[in-house]
């Protein structure tokens, strides 16, 4: 008998049974606009905020790239989530008008909400009463050629099944597995991952370049691409990929925000590289059996060291732009034909 | 010889304006704190020509503006733009318009006018529609700021303010600062806004 729990321990081993989320798990109205809708949707094991865009327009990544901004959700009137905050699935590209260029999402997205937790374990309750409900603020922009800024009051019953157990097909709470399993990775983490290493050395012309070398490991590139979080102390330029028998080799140029401070001696890049998939014939895949194979991001910060440069070798250089290069060389077969002409004349 | 000459120079002339238009700059990834402020001269919405040399010895404010970017046009809307300016008499505030003429945010100067005073804009709007004074800044959104001070050297590059709650106006920091006789903390920041439509 006296090993036996005493009867409250009973009642909190049943409560988190008798106030979970359904199994399909759960989903908040959408508040719509022309551009976009969005909801908040949520399992026994956490939350998501998803997005459908209309065909064109597109939401940011953590770093919106030159323009933009990213997602931005304040759950500061349900207690219970304060902190709770937006992770995001390896972007894309976008290249905008004059070279500039965006990095997000088109089409659907669910941005993962950390900390990844029992929900019930975060949420008060009581016995025998329903979850309260998830609140939220959303401030988003949304963008094609234009952008349209938008807020939305977000709301979420995690104890309606409401849309939760088919959405195209696939329960809410298989859609937030997915879109947690697809988050970019910690190479360590990732079977068949490559070696994955980031160092500075100087580039040409005086300049900073990064060079980020992934090698090794059995996933193969189809469409990489390499992403940056914005640093503080840096602007980096679109990452040049290059291809070898031993890996992928991307060079990204670099430049100091600000020349009148002293340039670290190392800092941190926080990387996020995309377009990786496993090979169909890797019997480690688990997903292969159903033919695609699956998408695989890898994400990881690394502290480089900075190359010594004096301050005015980062300033631009005086090196050929390449608008004059044409010019140039037309003038410059232009002086030959020239020399050329008054050697024979004066020959005559 | 002498036709040969004027043809020769014709010809390079050519070859430079063509190259120029067939092989436009791409933006400038970073227009760094410390470098010299780009020279320019861009018309008002007038026709008249406004130089950023003329203002040698003051300080300067540029905004990057676009009435058809949502976010550009809430700033303006709640006048930020103009209040921050007006905290500061002694310095000059103007806006360069970078949009493309070919694109639908391009805004006539008749309208841009009617813009700027259903917003109490009174400071130049200037006319940028080659791009060339953007790309030359490195100037990505709208709004994107730069402070220039009276040596003419970029002490700011960045956003208006922090848009979080509570809010920071790096402007009006960078602006305080140098009255102070120090340099602007932060000196740069991500801008936030639309892409300038080039």
């Amino acid at each position: 008998m006296r090993f036996l729990p005493h009867p409250s321990a009973w009642l909190a081993l049943a409560l988190p049974l008798a106030v979970c989320p359904p199994a399909g798990g759960a989903a908040g109205p959408w508040v719509e606009n022309a551009e976009a809708r969005a909801r908040l949707i949520g399992d026994a094991t956490g939350l998501g905020l998803e997005f459908e865009l209309q065909p064109g327009w597109h939401v940011y990544w953590k770093n919106s790239g030159d323009a933009g901004y990213p997602p931005r959700i304040d759950f500061s009137r349900t207690p219970a989530l304060a902190g709770a905050s937006l992770l995001f699935p390896a972007p894309r590209r976008y290249d905008l008008a004059g070279g500039l260029v965006s990095f997000g999402y088109e089409e659907h997205v669910i941005y993962p909400i950390a900390p990844i937790t029992p929900i019930t374990a975060r949420l008060p309750t009581v016995a025998g009463e329903k979850l309260p409900a998830v609140l939220a603020r959303l401030d988003y922009l949304v963008c094609r050629a234009e952008c349209i800024p938008h807020t939305a009051e977000l709301s979420l019953d995690l104890d309606s099944d409401r849309e939760g157990s088919a959405t195209a097909g696939v329960a809410t709470a298989a859609r937030l597995a997915a879109a947690r399993e697809a988050l970019p990775k910690d190479p360590g983490s990732v079977a068949g991952a490559p070696q994955v290493s980031v160092r500075a050395e100087p580039g040409p012309a005086s300049s900073l370049v990064l060079v980020l070398q992934a090698t090794g490991g059995s996933l193969r590139a189809a469409g990489t691409d390499l992403f940056f979080e914005a640093h503080p102390f840096f602007a980096l330029e679109r990452p040049e990929l290059s291809i070898s028998d031993d890996g992928l080799y991307f060079r990204v140029s670099f430049r100091p925000l600000d020349e009148t401070k002293p340039m670290p001696a190392t800092t941190i890049f926080a990387w996020t590289l995309t377009g990786l998939e496993r090979a169909l014939a890797n019997p480690d895949s688990t997903r292969s059996e159903g033919g695609d194979p699956s998408p695989v991001a890898l994400a990881g910060s690394a502290r480089v060291e900075i190359p010594h440069l004096r301050t005015s070798d980062t300033r631009p250089t005086s090196g050929l732009r390449p608008g004059l290069v044409l010019p140039l060389l037309v003038a410059g077969v232009l002086l030959a034909l020239f020399t050329l002409h008054r050697f024979r004349n004066r020959r005559a | 010889m002498k036709s040969f000459t004027q043809l020769a120079h014709s010809i390079t002339l050519a070859a430079v304006v063509l190259g120029g238009v067939v092989l436009p700059q791409p933006v400038q990834a970073v227009l760094a704190v410390g470098q010299a402020a780009p020279a320019f001269e861009l018309q008002d919405l007038d026709g008249k020509t406004v130089s950023l040399a003329a203002f040698r010895g003051k300080t300067v404010v540029l905004e990057w503006i676009n009435p058809n970017c949502p976010v550009s046009s809430d700033y303006a809307e709640r006048k930020v733009m103009t209040t921050t300016g007006a905290a500061h008499r002694e310095i000059v505030w103007l806006a360069i318009n970078s949009t493309n003429r070919t694109h639908g945010d391009f805004v006539e100067p008749a309208a841009h006018k009617a813009y700027n005073q259903k917003n109490g804009i009174a400071y130049p709007v200037l006319y940028d529609s080659s791009g060339d004074t953007g790309r030359a800044y490195g100037a990505k959104t709208t709004p994107h700021m730069f402070v220039i001070d009276a040596t003419g050297k970029v002490v700011y590059n960045g956003a208006i303010d922090s848009r979080s709650d509570p809010n920071t106006n790096y402007v009006d920091g960078a602006l305080t600062a140098l009255a102070a006789g120090k340099s602007p903390d932060p000196s740069t920041t991500k801008p936030v806004g639309c892409s300038v439509k080039y």
